[in-house]
């Protein structure tokens, strides 16, 4: 499966900041509109100013302000993904190294790693869940599932990406396959897993907030976004409140990555 | 003599307000006559591709006038009365070769077996019949830069622009190439402007070599060839060919020294 | 692929490693006495697989039509936006960066919205977010593809004097199939995963996620391991279908990729 995006090129700064808040803004319009238009009702499209109310609203009685517990479910979830994606991704380099320097591995286990992730991960998330006895581990292990493909694939790739010339200099300077790898091969493959990291960014908040369905822990995004949805029609703003809290997770850890992505590249993909 | 090409006071400053600007091209005058093969030669940066770019009307000039068979270049571009070829092929990898050969014709609106026996006919002349069905990744560079030259000849064109299009050839490709392309020059009674570094290689295949110099860019001579046809393998080993070649490089360094003074 | 591998050194490899995991997995089973509702020995699974194949399959053909029909319609818009913003460069430039931080959004968690809106019961729901899932990569890919030509390539269009919408059907939508499949590929599984998350949300009995959830609350794990299997085959199958398209439509890059 290809995941290789070819790597951003780096944009114009203001205008694009420029234009996002425009979209931000018509989208905010356009929801308005088409609730005022179709007439419809809080419980298919609340207003944006009643979620924004719900946030600051207590969501249980006497209880604190769903903004405090959102935040709190949201760095619940966060950990497990963030520590789920730092495994995942170790866990693709390490393989993807490897499949890079060994064809038979490679020809061996790849078909392997592609059909791995035609498996429904919500599916095993309750076999993950009994085998872990429930623990909180399940959740960054189901993050982890979802990381590692696309950083594996595109290690593979972007180890075999120096140019052959290149390679057969180091071998005219009788390099080791060690130096090969840490002077050449892994420079040469930063772009390419630069952009499976921020693919599997988003997957690990995908992973982290399936992980916590099946396996009955509350304490998370996945959590509060099911118990939300059993008062969905006393109470809809606060389902979508949720579900804005873990769009916002998934955006933040997505424009970390870029960040990290942008300083360490930033003299290697420069005017490419 | 009726010109093909004519350029009157043409100039080409890039940059915009309040930023520093170059002077590309600078008062350049120059008339290329029908049946012509001009070589631009110059240093990197004198601007030989911009004035070939120009003349296909890639880029607009700053001001000046520059004429393609008596109208301006946009109407030229328009009426489909040139051919490019740049130093890479620029074949399109979807396409076999011979689709890549027919795609101007195609744009052109020319009716489906005009288009492939014009196509065929032009694969023929740079000697690739036998690749028609081939895709671009399967051929050698220089088979690929003979389609692209194939494609630029195959709805005729009375003008052929070639923009360095055998720099990326090893030496022994490229002076076959050359021979070949004199040849097709001859066949098909084109006017060429070809842009080169290489001195042998204007020498070999021109009527007349420009001689270009940089910042800003300009003629700083043109040196007639009076090479006899045909010319082949023998005319590189003729003492003609030695002094002619020797002009240039001195023209050639003549406007180096113009600009350091 | 390495250049005179045989069809044995190809094959050989992959269905080795089956085999032995298989075998190591069946008595691995047998001599820990790993007890059924940890892990079902592949004997156990095999005959499950068999028995419960054909009520398995009746809840698949479900769960497949949403996610194919959603497929379809996620991937339609994504082309279809890809296309008319391509010539709107400001437009573009503008929505790209808001397209790509929406598909970092985690989009299943609208999984439930789509049930409130359609009722659970209702296969629109199940369609909807796989069409919202399979929308932005497919958008994405497909401006980058119809972008990210070779600038000489528009140059020589340009010499042709050709019409606007000529570059695009002749540059631009070729320039773009690699793209399109990878996205095509990419979604093809996220459609799957897409149509089952939104089965757990609430959806009709017969259907391959709440089968699934069912059985492993039933401790019937060997069925729910059948099932599992059956869904990996069919996103393989899935998967598979589109490389085959793939290399009937693009037969030059993918030789080209084999060069």
């Amino acid at each position: 499966m290809d995941v290789a995006f070819s790597p951003a090129r780096p944009a114009r700064r203001v205008a694009p900041a420029l234009a996002v808040i425009l979209i931000i803004l018509t989208l905010a319009i356009a929801w308005e509109l088409i609730k005022l238009i179709f007439n419809l009702d809080k419980r298919t499209l609340p207003h944006l100013w009643e979620i924004a109310e719900a946030f600051a609203q207590p969501s249980r009685r006497n209880g604190p302000p769903l903004i405090g517990v959102l935040v709190e479910a949201a760095l619940y979830t966060l950990r497990g993904a963030l520590l789920g994606f730092f495994i995942g991704a170790a866990l693709g380099f390490v393989l993807g190294t490897l499949f890079a320097h060994s064809p038979l591995l490679e020809r061996s286990l790849v078909p392997y790693v592609v059909a791995s992730q035609t498996v429904p991960i919500l599916a095993i998330a309750p076999m993950v869940v009994i085998w872990l006895r429930g623990s909180w581990w399940s959740v960054p292990v189901i993050a982890a599932y979802l990381t590692f493909f696309p950083v594996t694939i595109n290690t593979l790739r972007g180890m075999r990406s120096p140019d052959p010339r290149a390679v057969e200099l180091m071998g005219s300077y009788a390099a080791s396959t060690w130096q090969t790898l840490w002077k050449l091969r892994f420079p040469s493959a930063l772009p390419a897993i630069f952009t499976a990291l921020k693919i599997a960014a988003t997957a690990s908040v995908v992973g982290a907030i399936i992980a916590e369905l099946p396996s009955g822990i509350q304490k998370g995004l996945g959590g509060a976004i099911l118990n939300f949805n059993q008062y969905y029609i006393t109470g809809p703003e606060r389902l979508w409140a949720a579900i804005f809290m873990a769009a916002l997770v998934g955006i933040l850890l997505f424009v970390a990555t870029s960040v990290v992505e942008r300083i360490v590249l930033r003299n290697i993909v420069r005017g490419a | 003599m009726q010109s093909v090409v004519s350029l009157k006071n043409v100039n080409k400053i890039f940059g915009s307000a309040g930023r520093p600007t170059t002077v590309a091209l600078k008062d350049i005058n120059l008339e290329i006559g029908r049946r012509e093969f001009i070589s631009l030669i110059g240093p990197s940066g004198c601007g030989k591709s911009t004035l070939l770019r120009a003349i296909g009307d890639l880029i607009e000039v700053t001001s000046g006038e520059l004429l393609v068979n008596d109208k301006p270049a946009r109407q030229a571009r328009l009426n489909r009365e040139y051919g490019m070829v740049f130093q890479a092929p620029v074949l399109f990898e979807w396409r076999t070769v011979l689709k890549n050969v027919e795609l101007p014709l195609e744009i052109m609106g020319v009716p489906k077996a005009e288009r492939t026996q014009r196509g065929r006919a032009m694969l023929k002349l740079v000697e690739l019949q036998n690749f028609e069905r081939h895709y671009p990744w399967q051929l050698s560079g220089g088979m690929q830069q003979r389609v692209a030259i194939a494609r630029a000849l195959a709805f005729r064109p009375e003008l052929l622009l070639m923009d360095e299009p055998f720099g990326a050839l090893d030496e022994i490709t490229r002076e076959r190439m050359n021979a070949e392309l004199l040849r097709i020059w001859q066949e098909t009674q084109t006017t060429v402007v070809f842009v080169t570094h290489s001195i042998p290689e204007a020498v070999f295949l021109s009527t007349r070599v420009v001689v270009m110099s940089a910042r800003p860019g300009r003629i700083s001579d043109i040196i007639p060839i009076d090479l006899p046809y045909p010319r082949n393998i023998e005319t590189r080993e003729h003492p003609r060919f030695f002094e002619l070649v020797t002009t240039v490089r001195e023209a050639l360094r003549k406007g180096e020294e113009m600009r350091e003074t | 692929m390495m250049a005179g591998a045989s069809r044995f050194q190809r094959y050989a490899p992959p269905l080795i490693v089956f085999f032995a995991v298989i075998v190591l997995w069946e008595v691995l089973v047998d001599l820990l006495n790993v007890q059924r509702f940890l892990l079902p020995a592949p004997s156990v699974i095999a005959e499950a697989f068999f028995r419960t194949f054909s009520t398995i399959m009746s809840s698949a053909a479900y769960t497949i039509r949403s996610a194919v029909i959603g497929f379809l319609i996620g991937a339609g818009a994504g082309i279809l936006v890809a296309l008319t913003t391509a010539r709107w460069t400001t437009v573009r430039e503008g929505l790209m960066p808001f397209a790509i931080a929406l598909n970092s959004v985690p989009i299943i968690a609208f999984a439930p919205i789509m049930n409130n809106w359609f009722g659970s019961t209702n296969p629109m729901s199940k369609i909807m977010i796989v069409a919202v899932i399979t929308f932005f990569p497919m958008m994405i890919n497909m401006v980058r593809g119809l972008t990210l030509v070779e600038p000489a390539k528009i140059e020589l269009m340009r010499s042709y004097a050709t019409a606007p919408l000529e570059v695009l059907t002749k540059v631009r939508i070729p320039n773009s199939l690699p793209y399109l499949f990878n996205a095509l590929k990419v979604c093809s599984t996220l459609a799957l995963i897409g149509a089952i998350v939104g089965e757990y949300f609430g959806g009709p009995r017969e259907s391959l996620g709440v089968y699934i959830l069912q059985e492993a609350q039933l401790f019937r794990f060997d069925n729910a391991w059948a099932a599992i299997i059956i869904s990996a085959l069919l996103g393989i199958a899935f998967y598979l279908i589109i490389l085959a398209a793939e290399k009937v439509a693009i037969p030059w890059h993918a030789s080209a990729e084999r060069e």
